[in-house]
């Protein structure tokens, strides 16, 4: 694994011979700490981990961990806290390219296909294993696995939750919004009604979430971005019966957006935001963005906010109830300290660590374990912000959706899993494909075709 | 203080001090010598950071390199003639003039316009040149988030003010609408830079003799006039310039477009910095996006030249 072999034009450059150089002087540093009785993980130099969670709050709590971690097992840690999003793929790249990766980085299972396809990523069967002794069965749906070994060390997850203003829709004598059909008849008439309310954000934008919307619309049909062929992975956006299942989404998106605000530019902030705010009743979310920030900015609605799962077409049973996607930790080749990583990751994922880290998380990310949605779970027990603000329905609405198989990942709408789906997710064309048959102005068929052609160009699916 | 230098001359052995003062008197009394100690600092620092920069990014751009990998394998400059017939780059190129002239149409109205109010004489006219020129402090971030958040479509103020006024019915997504996007960022992004534009022409305007205008008045000249025949002759070279100048910077304009519109809705506003930045982070493809800039570079040294030779920037400076 690691660094490409020098085949024919390929040209080693300066910065790989410094990431050769600095593996060679972590193996150096690691062999004479060896000698010479160091920490550990058998290296002086210290664990240098990248960290997207940069509030005040995570930077204090990780801060912590490193400190302990420290004092226990003799090994530094050297936290570097970068903005979540393009700000941390940006210092990820330049410390990779730059010949001084990092030792551990955060990943979600959409994003590190784009890691493990460059064979920047060091298997970490033996940190899951080690985390199984201590914790649980890490399940298999929150791991990835590429060339033969898991390449994520999951610590939390997600699920698709189409939060909904119950008060709205009981007031309205509406339907929960789990169909299609009654998630239309809904949003109409909440956005006919004289209240000042759009009945959900229909987000058609070339963004993170307008990926994430797009792809979670798919679904809802079971229209597939990719498919498999032995060791070629497909566009499948526009073939066959699926084209079809492609289109009938795109229709229908052509329909909804007329009941949301105009949401062609939207991220994930602006979805969370217009529902906590009061413009939208409904909002399809990858977590609980949209009712924790309700609680936070103190709404009356946010008791009422209550989730259901992905709307689904109810003529086409087969689709799938949303996305579930892990969050965790990978370790980057070529890093100084990779034994030191393995064991602070370890540490952050495993016991009391990690009930802090998933708190933190305000049950906006949710544990991987089944057994911590119990009360009395050393998560729930004493808990007061989940006691006082979720119901129990809410929370084993989640947790059922969560471990469902009618819940997976993006990468796992092929078998083994697609390495393709981060850059297919990031290239942003999904999102893309659905402004321009809305706002756009595009046929539905072109917009498929462009779709179709731009992901196959820059994406490594055929 | 002479005591001081007294004994610190005292110090230096005076072999040594008549040495320092004939090498210092041949560099001074030879320009050649004299220039090359001026220059040399400012050159090697400008050959670090920005002609070794560019170098290096022209030679990666002959390469396929991922942003997340560091090899590179060679590809040779059919790449950038891929790159310069790709669909996506001619339409980010397209969307880069008509940002590029559009904000400068812009800058060039506001910034005259608003050269020739601060330069009448009225009381507060100091006070009100300063605060004319107060935006140009203002850093393009903090522009570009307020504007988003005046922008915004739910709780912005603009929105507020329109439908209470009775422009708008509705609240309008400005930055969310194919329609409006461009237009939006465009005028965000250049009432800073029109200030620019303001102080170069205040500077010309303030050096036009007041007894030009006191002709024109003797002859019978309306303000128009006055205008027309004394003011423009004399500021058009200056505003050539700055429009030429304003191109140059807003064609490789990145922060405020990135800040208020990500290159949305869709790619309505993804000019080519953009489409350069996604094809490297969102497409982990640093080979190719080097290429794009350096297609950016080569349009930008051409626009250049025109500068130079159209402008002549050099007779706007010299001294009689």
């Amino acid at each position: 694994m690691g660094e490409s072999p020098n085949t024919d034009g390929s040209t080693p450059h300066l910065s790989r011979r410094a990431v050769v150089a600095a593996a060679g002087v972590g193996g150096l540093s690691t062999g004479l700490a060896g000698c010479l009785g160091l920490g550990g993980s058998g290296s002086s130099e210290p664990v240098k981990y990248i960290s997207n969670n940069n509030s005040p709050q995570f930077k204090e709590m990780l801060r912590g961990f490193a400190e302990d971690f420290e004092e226990e097992r003799d090994i530094e840690v050297d936290i570097e806290f970068t903005e979540i999003g393009g700000d941390y793929g940006q210092r990820v790249s330049q410390l990779i390219q730059g010949g001084n990766p990092p030792d551990i980085i955060n990943a979600e299972q959409f994003r590190i296909g784009a890691y493990a396809t460059q064979d920047i990523l060091r298997p970490v069967d033996d940190v899951i294993d080690a985390v199984e002794e201590e914790e649980e069965e890490v399940p298999e749906k929150f791991g990835f696995v590429y060339d033969g070994s898991n390449r994520l060390v999951p610590a939390v997850a997600s699920v698709t939750n189409n939060w909904y203003r119950s008060d709205i829709y009981d007031e309205m004598g509406l339907e929960p919004p789990t169909t299609w059909e009654r998630e239309r008849e809904a949003a109409q008439a909440i956005t006919e009604a004289d209240n000042d309310l759009y009945g959900l954000g229909y987000t058609t934008s070339a963004t993170v979430y307008g990926s994430y919307h797009a792809w979670t619309r798919l679904w809802g049909n079971d229209a597939k971005v990719a498919a498999r062929d032995g060791d070629t992975v497909n566009v499948a956006l526009d073939s066959g019966q699926n084209r079809d299942r492609v289109r009938e989404v795109l229709e229908r998106a052509q329909q909804m957006v007329e009941y949301s605000p105009t949401a062609t530019n939207w991220d994930w902030g602006e979805i969370y935001e217009s529902y906590a705010g009061g413009t939208t009743a409904t909002a399809i979310y990858s977590g609980g963005r949209p009712k924790t920030q309700s609680i936070g900015q103190d709404r009356p609605w946010a008791d009422a906010t209550k989730r259901v799962s992905n709307p689904y077409n109810s003529s086409n049973r087969n689709a799938s109830l949303g996305n579930s996607a892990a969050t965790g930790y990978a370790l980057v080749q070529g890093s100084a300290n990779p034994e030191g990583a393995k064991e602070f990751i370890q540490y952050m994922v495993t016991g009391e660590r990690l009930v802090e880290y998933a708190r933190a998380l305000r049950f906006h990310n949710i544990p991987i374990y089944e057994s911590w949605y119990e009360p009395g779970s050393a998560y729930r027990d004493g808990w007061d912000y989940l006691n006082d603000n979720f119901d129990e329905e809410t929370i084993q609405g989640e947790r059922q959706a969560l471990f469902s198989d009618e819940t997976q990942p993006f990468t796992a709408e092929t078998e083994p899993a697609n390495p393709y789906a981060s850059p297919a997710f990031t290239s942003f064309q999904l999102g893309q494909m659905f402004y321009d048959v809305t706002e756009g102005g595009m046929n539905i068929d072109d917009a498929i075709d462009e779709a179709a052609s731009v992901l196959r160009d820059n994406t490594g699916m055929e | 203080m002479s005591v001081v230098s007294d004994r610190v001359t005292a110090l230096v052995p005076t072999r040594w001090w008549q040495r320092s003062n004939e090498i210092l008197s041949g560099v001074f009394e030879d320009d050649r010598r004299l220039l090359a100690v001026c220059l040399t600092p400012a050159l090697a620092l400008y050959v670090l950071v920005a002609i070794l920069p560019m170098l290096w990014a022209f030679n990666l751009s002959l390469y396929e390199v991922s942003t997340l990998n560091p090899v590179w394998e060679w590809t040779g400059p059919g790449r950038l003639v891929d790159i310069l017939t790709s669909g996506a780059f001619q339409a980010a190129f397209g969307r880069s003039l008509i940002f590029g002239f559009g904000s400068v149409a812009f800058q060039i109205v506001v910034g005259v316009s608003l050269a020739l109010l601060v330069n009448r004489e009225f009381k507060g006219a100091v006070l009100a040149r300063a605060v004319a020129l107060l935006p140009y402090m203002v850093p393009a971030v903090a522009i570009g988030m307020v504007g988003q958040f005046m922008l915004n479509a739910q709780y912005g103020i603009i929105n507020l003010v329109l439908i209470r006024v009775g422009i708008l019915n509705n609240p309008v997504a400005f930055l969310g609408l194919p329609e409006t996007a461009m237009a939006t960022v465009m005028v965000v992004g250049s009432w800073k830079f029109a200030v620019f534009v303001t102080l170069l022409t205040l500077a010309r305007l303030q050096s036009i003799p007041e007894n030009f205008y006191e002709g024109a008045t003797m002859c019978g000249a309306n303000a128009y006039q006055k205008f027309r025949d004394v003011t423009l002759p004399r500021i058009k070279n200056v505003i050539l310039i700055a429009a030429l100048l304003r191109t140059l910077w807003m064609f490789n304009k990145f922060d405020i477009i990135y800040i208020m519109t990500r290159g949305g809705p869709g790619e309505e506003t993804t000019t080519i910095p953009l489409h350069a930045y996604e094809v490297a982070f969102n497409q982990y493809d640093l080979g190719q996006a080097a290429g794009i800039a350096a297609l950016m570079f080569v349009f930008l040294a051409l626009w250049s030249i025109v500068y130079f030779r159209v402008a002549r920037p050099e007779e706007e400076v010299r001294v009689a």
